[in-house]
């Protein structure tokens, strides 16, 4: 954090601040336009400025997604004069972070929703859009990427008039790789988005993101809805109760820079000596402790897992170092939840649930890269409500608990509405696949005579099994989705548990749909049968419903397995090929005497076409 | 004094075989003159820096590549400067690699006559369709030539390479070439299983599928038979590959499995001396360029750590029939008392791989057929 003596020029009213954000369907061109109105307006010198600033995460730069909200104050001298200030929000770019991009929207008044020349609307521009419309926002449309050879700038127009019903006289063309319309775009947000509307009492915050500092603790992500907030102010959470008092406030100029007070309509951060994310919670309300607001600002909920998975270490005496990593993980996200797991198979380690299955990929290799643990991951499920015969009711997370069926009178699934947009022509190929994921159709929309939104309600269990990369190559990658949880539905499921050498290996066990149960057990048993790695016994591999084989498969043990030749004098080559191959055996599992690689667990999840 | 071996390595040959991954182009005149100039001259230097340092000769192994496409006279030329230019170990063992098809009782009477006392000939097989499917040019007869040819000159110490596995070869059709060559007398017998390196051209027909390979069943069958029918003629395995008469082991080879020092010269060459490994640049000419030029040839190196040192002596020791000194076992350097290694290895021992006795350890024969994976469960 920068020294709090520094100092910062207040806008002398509330009608020289804009706030907006940024929406986007993934990859058309959100960080790099963000970075260009950095650049334009100053806010960070040429020699700071690294590509894609707003994305701080290494992952996120690798992954080219955005994870983390975050914000920066931009100073741009319009066209009248006037020095306005405008906040940018960036929002995260995923279905998995929905919540975090409704809050995200929450905390502005108006959006630059951009679109790909070359793509044009995809299933998350519409996603997006909608939700900017619940929150009142005014739209900005920018077509980006109009310097590239497959721009179809008429046709994305259309587009935008046809799906969005957003005029297209109001379109704003850019090239943020190019640096075109930068200016144009600074320009529509100080003549087009409202400025905040300020009122005095009570204060009202809200927090639309958070993030973690070893030495300051939470820094919340804030903006000012009513009131105003300063250093040595009581402040209360409220709904999560907890009161605290303000060390610090400031605001993004970008990096955090003191301030002597926030008022309404700023957008901000706030320091108060927060210790856990989960006391400042992404929606919550910051109000006065002494002068409560009656009513917190609508919208809060606690972000719900969806998506779990058994993590064990592949030495079980790294387990503390595993649960230390998860500690400190769950500092700086506050929707990781996991707790303490025990597995016949895999020994000492965690149940942990994410907000889908990009966080959960993200929590992952954040684990081993940041805390260098070496993990085994088992596949991914979601959370069945089971109705027992004694009248109670349980959730369960992991599939190696789920009763047997003399004691279920039903089970529920999570279900998800899901909006695939598409050319045409892969319409046929995307509803097989929805149908044969036990969709249910809802609606199709026809836009332009060229693109086709699929409406769906799928099982999100359905969802987790391979379904984007059939999508996406059933589509030729050109078909995209987005969908949002709308409840349980009945489900007729029933578990598959593996068997390796006659004994059960509880971690491998997966949930199935009744009807297609022999098919996919012999799926199942015949990919194990290509991952596991043969050993100098025979590995007999079973999948058993209820105690009975339904699939069976086996591995012959290798014959023979020493090389020839040493290589002559050149014992390096051959040593280091060893070390390669142990530092292969360190991601395997023992079970038994059994070796199970990584691979195996997402090998259940895989489908055969 | 203290003993040393050195290898020589001629990377040139008539035609590359198509299973062949090691450094070695086709022979040309001017290139062989050339490379065998420098050799010289390097030999010269190095071996009196060895002198120098109060090293003796104990070992010294001319490979390839094929060392016989070189002019005869030019090796024996090799071998004179190197016996001549540091003291040799009286039971030196001189070794030069030879093909069938490339020598002529003259040129083995010269390499005699300048030093060489052991012979290893690279036979494969004694049916001239299978030396035709390894891209081989010499034929059975030509091997069995080469062969009266070693012992009429007075080569007592000869070795000829078997391959098995062969595309196209039976298990009893490798068994009668192991017994062919054992009722000729030859004290040592490598067999050695045929291996699809990356990049080559047998390679390339295996994964196109052009060519069956020999079964796993069928090779383990090979690997087991090679043992029992060479212990009938008095030939025992004393590595995973290598068959001897008690005494004719291949001391230079062995000098590579207990971890003993060598020098390398010649392109590609690997030395270990003083805890490093380096190995020479990998072209012939940039290996001639190097030495004219007096400078360095070396293309890299390394320090053997301590874990090194550790992994080398397990995954080296164990291909000996010999074993491993159990205190080289203790496990590795700045473990813990009980090293887990202990455990594994008695693990292996209830499954019959391993075995412990007058303190080392060592392979079952059961255990040697699956060397590689015993090695990485005793390393990880």
């Amino acid at each position: 954090m920068d020294a709090p003596t520094a100092t910062v020029e207040k806008p002398r009213t509330r009608a020289l601040v804009r706030n907006f954000c940024i929406i986007a369907h993934i990859d058309h061109g959100k960080s790099t336009l963000a970075d260009r109105l950095l650049e334009f307006t100053g806010a960070v010198p040429d020699r700071q400025m690294r590509e894609q600033v707003l994305d701080q995460m290494d992952l996120e730069r690798e992954r080219g997604i955005t994870i983390k909200a975050s914000a920066v104050r931009l100073e741009y001298t319009a066209r009248d004069g006037e020095t306005y200030t405008l906040n940018l929000i960036d929002t995260p770019g995923h279905v998995d972070f929905a919540y975090e991009v409704s809050r995200t929207l929450a905390a502005c008044e108006g959006a630059l929703l951009l679109v790909d020349a070359s793509q044009g609307v995809e299933a998350q521009t519409i996603a997006n859009f909608l939700m900017a419309l619940e929150h009142n926002l005014t739209i900005i449309p920018v077509i980006n990427k109009i310097d590239l050879p497959g721009a179809r700038i008429d046709e994305v127009k259309e587009q935008i008039l046809d799906e969005l019903g957003l005029d297209p006289d109001d379109v704003v063309l850019t090239s943020a790789k190019e640096g075109i319309g930068t200016e144009e775009v600074l320009q529509a947000v100080v003549d087009r988005v409202p400025p905040p509307v300020s009122d005095e009492e009570p204060l009202r915050c809200l927090i639309f993101d958070s993030t973690f500092d070893p030495h300051r603790g939470v820094i919340g992500f804030i903006r000012v809805v009513s009131g105003s907030v300063r250093a040595g102010q009581i402040v209360r959470m409220m709904a999560t109760g907890g009161s605290f008092r303000v060390e610090t406030v400031g605001i993004f100029a970008p990096g955090l820079v003191p301030a002597r007070e926030l008022l309404a309509g700023d957008v901000g951060f706030l320091v108060a000596g927060v210790k856990r994310l989960s006391d400042m919670r992404v929606g919550d309300t910051v109000t006065d402790a002494h002068h409560p607001a009656p009513e917190p600002l609508p919208g809060y909920k606690v972000a719900q897992p969806v998506v779990f998975c058994g993590l064990y270490p592949t030495d079980n005496s790294e387990y503390d170092n595993l649960r230390d990593a998860l500690e400190k993980l769950q500092l700086n996200d506050a929707a990781l939840s996991y707790e303490k797991e025990t597995s016949e198979a895999l020994g000492f380690g965690f149940r942990a649930g994410f907000l889908g299955l990009l966080h959960m990929e993200i929590v992952q290799e954040r684990l081993e890269r940041e805390y260098g643990s070496n993990l085994i991951a088992t596949a991914p499920n979601v959370v069945y409500r089971v109705h027992l015969t004694d009248g109670s009711a349980v959730d369960i997370d992991n599939p190696s608990l789920f009763p047997t069926a003399d004691r279920i009178v039903r089970v529920e699934e999570p279900y998800v509405l899901a909006r695939i947009s598409t050319p045409e022509e892969y319409v046929g190929p995307l509803m097989e696949l929805c149908g044969d994921r036990r969709g249910v159709f809802s609606n199709m929309h026809y836009h332009d005579g060229q693109r086709v939104t699929l409406v769906y309600e799928l099982p999100l269990a359905e969802i987790l099994v391979d379904f984007f990369d059939q999508l996406k190559s059933r589509s030729r990658g050109y078909g995209s989705l987005d969908y949002e949880p709308i409840g349980v539905r009945p489900a007729n499921v029933v578990r598959l548990d593996i068997w390796l050498n006659g004994d059960p290996v509880d971690a491998l066990s997966v949930i199935i749909h009744r009807d297609r149960a022999y098919e996919r057990a012999r799926d199942i048993v015949s990919r194990l049968k290509h991952v596991l790695p043969r050993q100098q016994f025979r590995i007999q591999i079973q999948g058993a419903i209820g105690g009975r084989v339904i699939a069976a498969a086996a591995i012959s043990p290798y014959r023979k397995n020493v090389l020839a030749k040493c290589y002559g004098g050149d014992i390096t080559r051959k040593r280091k090929l060893l070390e390669k191959q142990k530092a292969g055996k360190k991601r395997m599992k023992m079970v038994g005497s059994v070796e199970i690689p990584q691979e195996a667990f997402m090998t259940l999840l895989k489908l055969d076409d | 004094m203290r003993p040393i071996s050195v290898y020589i390595h001629i990377p040139f040959c008539r035609t590359k075989c198509l299973y062949c991954d090691f450094a070695s182009v086709p022979a040309n005149h001017d290139s062989v003159a050339a490379y065998m100039r420098a050799l010289h001259t390097d030999a010269e230097r190095q071996l009196a820096s060895l002198a120098s340092q109060g090293r003796s000769l104990a070992t010294l192994y001319i490979g390839g590549g094929t060392p016989t496409v070189v002019p005869p006279a030019d090796l024996a030329a090799l071998l004179t400067v190197c016996l001549n230019s540091m003291p040799v170990e009286p039971d030196i063992e001189v070794t030069v690699e030879a093909n069938p098809g490339t020598v002529t009782r003259d040129t083995l009477a010269r390499l005699r006559d300048a030093g060489a006392n052991r012979l290893s000939l690279g036979v494969q097989s004694l049916s001239d369709d299978l030396l035709q499917a390894l891209g081989r040019t010499h034929t059975a007869t030509q091997a069995h030539q080469a062969i009266t040819d070693a012992h009429a000159v007075g080569f007592s110490d000869l070795s000829a390479d078997l391959i098995y596995g062969i595309p196209g070869q039976s298990p009893d059709r490798f068994e009668a070439d192991l017994r062919e060559l054992a009722r000729r007398g030859l004290p040592h017998l490598s067999a050695y299983a045929l291996t699809y390196e990356e990049g080559t051209p047998l390679r390339r027909a295996r994964d196109a599928g052009r060519i069956a390979p020999m079964s796993e069943e069928d090779e383990a069958w090979c690997f087991a038979r090679a043992g029992h029918v060479l212990a009938e003629y008095g030939l025992d395995r004393y590595e995973v590959s290598n068959f001897a008469r008690p005494g004719a082991e291949c001391r230079h080879n062995l000098t590579y499995w207990r971890r003993g020092e060598y020098l390398g010269l010649g392109a590609a060459a690997h030395s270990f001396i003083a805890g490093r490994r380096w190995w020479n640049a990998r072209q012939h000419d940039d290996y001639v360029r190097c030495v004219t030029d007096g400078v360095s040839y070396q293309e890299g190196s390394e320090e053997i750590t301590p874990e090194n040192a550790w992994t080398e002596a397990i995954m080296l020791g164990l291909r000996l029939r010999e074993g491993i000194a159990l205190d080289t076992l203790e496990g590795p350097p700045g473990g813990t008392a009980e090293p887990p290694i202990w455990s594994k290895g008695y693990s292996l021992q209830q499954r019959g791989l391993l075995e412990l006795a007058d303190g080392r350890l060592r392979l079952t024969t059961k255990g040697l057929l699956v060397a590689d994976a015993v090695t990485l469960e005793l390393v990880s």
